[in-house]
């Protein structure tokens, strides 16, 4: 029992100096990785906004290697139907309907949409897009189709033939009609009755007499 | 006491010649309108047939005392209604008894139909006392006892209204 203690005093130091020993090389450890990692990717950014870097893509990507890499890579993908599988899984787990959800009710949509409606380029597109031969067959056949049905619905001529007796439309017309004839009429009584007096003052005047209203027999009096 | 005069009845304006020749002239061209329609039709009938010459004057004389009836009808039966024939309802004017002021009995439009030519067969003199007359009366007027006035202008109907219920029942439609 003595002696335990006695040798669990002895080792104290040796544990404590070994916890610091631990210690010490996670913690370089630790610095030597983030740094090693901060230079790295200094040297990646560095060696990435070089032109050569721009240069060294630019001919991988125009290589026959890259060509013939990406064209085996595909027709594994299509032998493979990775495609599919790969879609299949996005349904599958309901991703797509969260994804289009999110977009449907965020507000990223209609900013997208706002904005490429407001751009000129979005205008003149639309504007091609309407003035575009195929808009113009579409819209044409489209009104031709909706305009033979219209014609054959049974439905629209009851209701065109409800309009066209309506009280209303039938007073319009006959209000219409009847002003019109009324027009005529009364500027053809007025100018017979001007008629009438000017005749009647020409007669007046040959026989040397007074017209009707200055001491002559009146026009007017009792029937 | 002073008692405020009662109004009176309205004041006639008699019509004149150029109103009453022009309403005459409408008439005319009803008058003959109906006249030829009617004798095309029947000429059209004839034409089928073989009629003698003989017969085709009888007929023409008959059809010549058809016209005139159908003149003197036609006068007759508007001005013996309410006074005006269609020249004179598109012209605004009536013809009325002279005294009483009340549209003509059939016996009154039938004498004044028969006193017509008097006016017209001296060079249509007398249709010109019109211009002279104080009441504006024709020869055929006097000897009639009639008057020809303006008909008063009405006061324009006011714009009918459809009701509400009708609008309802087409919206129901």
């Amino acid at each position: 029992m003595v002696g335990s203690r006695i040798t669990d005093a002895a080792l104290r130091p040796a544990r404590a100096s070994w916890a610091f020993a631990l210690r010490t090389e996670r913690d370089t450890r630790r610095r030597v990785i983030d740094g090693g990692g901060r230079v790295t990717l200094v040297c990646v950014d560095t060696a990435l906004g070089s032109p050569y870097a721009h240069q060294a893509v630019t001919r991988i990507v125009d290589s026959a290697l890259a060509e013939h890499v990406v064209a085996r890579a595909l027709d594994r993908l299509d032998e493979e139907h990775a495609a599919q599988q790969v879609a299949d899984r996005l349904l599958a787990g309901g991703v797509v309907e969260r994804l289009a959800e999110r977009v449907l009710e965020g507000p990223e949509l209609e900013r997208i949409v706002e904005q490429a409606l407001a751009s000129p380029g979005a205008a003149r597109m639309i504007a091609r897009v309407v003035e575009s031969d195929v808009v113009e067959t579409a819209t044409m056949g489209l009104v031709e189709d909706i305009v033979g049905r219209l014609r054959e619905s049974r439905a629209l001529w009851t209701l065109i033939d409800d309009i066209a007796q309506s009280p209303a439309v039938l007073d319009a017309i006959a209000q219409q009609s009847a002003g019109l004839a009324d027009q005529v009429g009364d500027e053809l009584r007025e100018r017979s009755r001007n008629a009438d007096e000017r005749l009647e003052r020409a007669a007046w005047r040959l026989f040397h007499r007074r017209p009707a209203g200055e001491g002559a027999p009146s026009t007017t009096g009792t029937a | 006491m002073n008692v405020p005069p009662e109004p009176g009845p309205p004041v006639p304006s008699y019509a004149g010649l150029a109103t009453r020749t022009l309403a005459f002239a409408v008439d005319a061209l009803v008058i003959n309108l109906v006249a030829w329609l009617v004798g095309a039709i029947v000429a059209l009938g004839l034409s089928l047939l073989t009629v003698p010459d003989g017969v085709r004057t009888i007929i023409a004389a008959v059809a010549a005392g058809v016209a005139l009836l159908w003149t003197a009808a036609y006068f007759v039966f508007f001005w013996s209604g309410n006074g005006q024939t269609p020249g004179n309802r598109l012209l605004g004017i009536t013809v009325r008894e002279a005294r009483s002021g009340e549209p003509l009995r059939v016996r009154r439009a039938a004498l004044r139909m028969l006193a017509l030519p008097l006016s017209a067969l001296p060079l249509c003199a007398g249709f010109l006392t019109i211009l002279v007359d104080g009441r504006r009366r024709a020869l055929h007027d006097r000897i009639a006892r009639t008057v020809v006035v303006y008909v008063p202008a009405r006061a324009p109907a006011p714009p009918r209204r459809t009701p509400v219920v009708a609008h309802e029942t087409h919206a129901k439609v």
